[in-house]
């Protein structure tokens, strides 16, 4: 069976198909979008089994697929994994050091040293209406990166449905894991009052990989709840005030040397909608604030060289204004932004001695960020096409609090106490050329900056598992730059939707650890250390294409390829760059039955970073078949859906994958969802 | 506080007749700085010892108040010599006089680097002669909890007996602290003589991890026997300060301090 499948996605490379089980209409529809966002993907129920709708129909009929699951399939998009719980998501190779990630516009910053809580993990689906990606510098709006932008955008309460109350119930087992989900969300309105409310459970125990070896400490447990009020005034102005939360507690993280004892976020925002003034439409204000308060453990390890705390906490509090405004023949959206970020976290390791004298070390020493910035964007449509220019500029301060954590850089010669003002620029063009009835060509040019992230700034002696070196940040860093260009192809001509893009990023001051063979390691075990430098130059490109074709009427085939190719200033491949991956999906109908074929594939990464220790990822062929249908009986629907993942027990790992572990067996699950 | 203002004059260094006497600025009171640690009289003189903390095994940084027996203070000139009788013997311990042998308004400073606690073996005393006048002050050395004195036998010859003492830092921090040392040598009894033509590699250690800190600086020379250098904590927990001490190129004793911070 294998080689066949493998037959079948070299037939789709050779043909030059794009894509993956995702369509993502929305990604060159930019500027038709009420957001002109870069891409927005949708995860609207409704939408699901459309085509061109940007969601995978992996995840059809259920909501109660994990986040993670849901973002694996995205273009331009893979997970790194640390366990089965919270994967990082990269943005073409890029990790979340590198690129915004926000939730209804607001900033958020995970609380672990070691990555073990990105943003997204505290994001379940049956709160997430869709989501807005963009690469590069390509939108004004979100903040300055180097590498792109992440925003979760929350579901609202509906106003005036058909009916007052809507609601609906839904359960997963998944057989691999012995994991258990539940969820529930609830919509009511009134007149001009709405509200909705969501909740998920989530239970696992280790899961079994490809060769049935348990993979010890990848159990994970969570709650997830939100609330959602909404008040009209008037005809259009409006209220909202949402409220998030997620507890999760007992993570493990195989990959890593710990676990996490708890992950705590809460996120309330207040929004504004403003009515139309002038020429001034869609305005928003919002204020904020969010608290993430992260601990990890390794009070359950075998044998751990020395038993060691490492709590973390993160605050961000901010506000911003937008407004779209009709400028000319075109418009121009705008968004100014403020947020103020405390981190704080630290390390008390206890001597096995009995009596022994705890040592104590901030990890990141009380840091305050405060940015502040604005961001324009113009769009102008033509006959022929259209024209998007934005630009975005920032002032930020960057210090430390602690007197403490100042005494610790005193060790390296430096200092964090004095406030350090950067201003920051990113400028971006796109220029969409219809090349015939039913094709577009794009063409983008952008350049954005970034600020250190804290742990690249005043990490201090942050274990990294991936290489096996001990982190020193650098509070001297300069900002990253990068030049970004790219080119994108979409054609629709009714029964075949294909879209390609390929992109050229230039980094300038690429902020990459050097190792420094003078200094000792801290962490037993640990290679050396590394500190955070500008290295001259990074250069990336790749590409990304999907494609999916109408085969009969009750069967649509998806195929979507991904590529990232990085190299640094001497020619050595970047670390974790994610090989050509295929994934082939086959969207079928039969008597009412969703039956879906999928194939996932990829190349072997040989082009490694001897520098940070990376192994030679081999290739691998995961099936996973699905089958879902949905039963109405009024008022009720019912949606029942089951399937086998990774079908021939293949024994693999992606190559951003951190350590050694690997990915899950074959897993059977069945999920239920009900809907009123 | 403990700065190097070096103006030495080391006992049995016949320097009586030259005077120190910078223009400085006057000195506050003894009671606002310093702790009362012990007093004594003749009689005609009064002398009253002023110190940051009761007297340790270590350097000791001293400061006399001299009066006479109406309560006023003093100017003059004084020697002060160290004393450790143990009935079947007895020895003295390196002293230093920064400021020379002069003194006004009472004031009359010195350090005493004591080598052994008071006990029951012995104990300490110090003998100044001022404007003529002897009067022995008897005062109590106690061991401190983490030794803030380390000695040793020199590997090469096997028989020179070396004394080195912590003077910085005194209270250790994490991050960056200055790092003092002063090596004497037991020559007789009675002569304690600092050593200033040693090489000192050195290397702060994290037992429990098994490892050291990044950027210190070796202590170099500076006079009179002190060594100044750099040596970084990166995080609180025991430590332990790693000396290599090398005499023209031959490693002489590995002599080590515990610090707790």
């Amino acid at each position: 069976m294998k080689p066949g499948f493998l037959f079948f996605g070299f037939m789709c490379c050779a043909f030059g198909l794009a894509a993956q089980q995702i369509s993502y209409e929305a990604w060159l529809d930019s500027v038709e979008r009420e957001n002109f966002i870069a891409r927005e993907i949708l995860l609207d129920e409704l939408l699901f089994h459309q085509k061109g709708s940007g969601i995978t129909p992996g995840a059809n009929g259920s909501q109660a697929s994990p986040t993670d699951q849901f973002l694996h399939g995205l273009s331009g998009m893979h997970m790194m994994r640390r366990g089965s719980f919270a994967n990082e998501p990269v943005l073409r190779g890029l990790n979340s050091d590198r690129y915004i990630i926000s939730v209804d516009g607001m900033r958020i910053f995970g609380a672990c040293t070691d990555k073990m809580d990105p943003v997204s993990s505290y994001i379940e689906t049956n709160n997430l209406r869709s989501m807005d990606v963009g690469f590069g510098a390509e939108d004004s709006n979100q903040g300055i990166s180097t590498g792109g932008n992440v925003n979760f955008k929350l579901k609202k309460p509906v106003f005036n449905a058909d009916q007052p109350v809507m609601a609906s119930l839904g359960g997963r087992f998944s057989s691999v894991s012995g994991g258990f989900d539940q969820l529930a969300d609830i919509n009511y309105s009134q007149g001009k009052l709405a509200f909705r409310a969501s909740g998920v459970h989530r239970k696992a125990g280790n899961y079994t990989d490809g060769n049935r070896q348990e993979v010890r400490f990848s159990q994970y447990e969570k709650v997830n709840y939100a609330v959602s009020l909404a008040y009209r005034i008037g005809k259009d102005q409006m209220l909202m005030v949402d409220f998030l939360g997620d507890h999760a507690w007992d993570v493990g993280y195989p990959a890593l040397p710990m676990d996490v004892a708890y992950a705590k976020a809460n996120v309330v925002g207040l929004t504004y909608i403003l009515p139309e003034f002038g020429k001034l439409t869609n305005s928003e204000v919002k204020v904020y604030h969010n608290f993430i308060d992260h601990a990890m453990d390794d009070t359950r390890r075998d044998s751990v060289a020395m038993h060691m705390d490492m709590p973390g906490q993160t605050r961000t509090s901010g506000a911003y204004l937008s407004a779209q405004i009709a400028a000319g023949k075109g418009s121009i959206r705008m968004k100014s932004d403020v947020f103020t970020n405390f981190s704080h976290a630290e390390m008390t390791m206890y001597a096995n001695e009995p009596g022994g004298a705890p040592m104590y070390m901030l990890t990141w020493p009380d840091v305050q960020r405060q940015v502040g910035g604005t961001g324009l964007e113009y769009t102008q449509e033509g006959k022929n096409g259209s024209v998007r220019v934005g630009m975005r500029g920032e002032y930020s301060g960057t210090k430390i609090k602690s007197d403490a954590g100042e005494r610790q850089l005193s060790v390296f010669g430096k200092t964090g106490l004095q406030n350090r003002a950067r201003w920051l620029g990113s400028f971006h063009a796109s220029y969409d050329r219809k090349a015939s009835e039913s094709s577009i060509l794009i063409f983008k040019a952008a350049y954005g900056e970034r600020l250190p992230s804290v742990s690249e700034q005043f990490g201090y002696y942050l274990f990294n598992r991936m290489d096996g070196y001990d982190y020193l940040g650098d509070p001297d860093l300069k900002k990253e730059k990068n030049l970004h260009l790219e080119a994108a192809y979409r054609t629709d001509n009714g029964a075949i939707r294909w879209k390609g893009a390929a992109f050229f990023y230039y980094f300038n001051d690429y902020i990459m650890g050097r190792y420094h063979p003078e200094w000792q390691a801290m962490t037993p075990g640990a290679r050396g250390i590394k500190m955070y430098e500008n290295t001259p130059t990074a250069l990336m490109t790749g590409g990304e294409m999907d494609f999916d074709m109408d085969l009969t009427q009750n069967a649509v085939l998806f195929v979507a390829a991904k590529y990232v190719f990085g190299q640094d200033y001497s020619g050595m491949p970047l670390p974790q760059m994610p090989p050509l991956k295929l994934n082939v999906a086959l969207d079928m109908s039969i008597a009412g039955i969703q039956v879906l074929p999928e194939w996932e594939g990829a190349t072997a990464q040989r082009r490694i970073s001897s520098r940070f220790n990376e192994p030679v990822t081999p290739s691998y062929q995961v099936v996973n078949i699905r089958l879902s249908r949905t039963f109405r009986k009024d008022p009720l629907r019912y949606t029942f859906s089951t399937g086998v993942e990774n079908v021939t027990q293949t024994v693999y790992r992606e190559h951003i994958d951190i350590s050694d572990i690997l990915r899950p067996g074959r897993n059977f699950y069945l999920t239920v969802n009900i809907k009123w | 506080m403990k700065s190097l203002r070096w103006a030495y004059a080391l006992v049995g260094v016949a320097c009586l007749g030259v005077s120190c006497t910078e223009q400085e600025a006057p000195k506050p009171l003894f009671e606002t700085e310093l702790s009362e640690i012990t007093s004594a009289t003749d009689g005609a003189t009064t002398i009253t010892l002023y110190a940051d903390e009761p007297f340790f095994v270590g350097f000791n940084q001293v400061t006399a108040k001299i009066e006479n027996a109406n309560g006023e203070l003093l100017s003059g000139e004084a020697l002060v010599t160290p004393l450790m009788d143990m009935m079947t013997m007895r020895h003295a311990c390196p002293m230093e006089f920064p400021n020379g042998f002069q003194f006004v308004d009472g004031r009359f400073e010195f350090n005493a680097v004591f080598v052994m606690p008071s006990g029951d073996m012995g104990n300490w005393s110090l003998t100044f002669a001022v404007n003529g006048d002897t009067l022995a002050v008897p005062v109590t050395v106690v061991q401190p909890a983490r030794a803030r004195l380390a000695s040793f036998v020199s590997t090469q010859d096997q028989t020179s007996k070396y004394f080195v003492a912590l003077i910085d830092p005194g209270a250790p921090q994490v991050g960056e602290n200055v790092m003092e040392i002063g090596v004497f040598k037991k020559q007789t009894m009675m002569d304690w003589p600092a050593v200033e033509d040693l090489t000192i590699a050195m290397q702060p250690w994290m037992p429990s991890m098994d490892h050291g800190s990044p950027n210190n600086v070796d202590p170099v020379h500076q006079a009179a026997g002190h060594y100044l250098g750099k040596v970084n904590f990166t995080m609180t927990g025991e430590w332990q300060l790693r000396l290599s001490i090398s005499e023209s190129g031959l490693l002489i004793g590995e002599p080590l301090f515990d610090i707790i911070l």
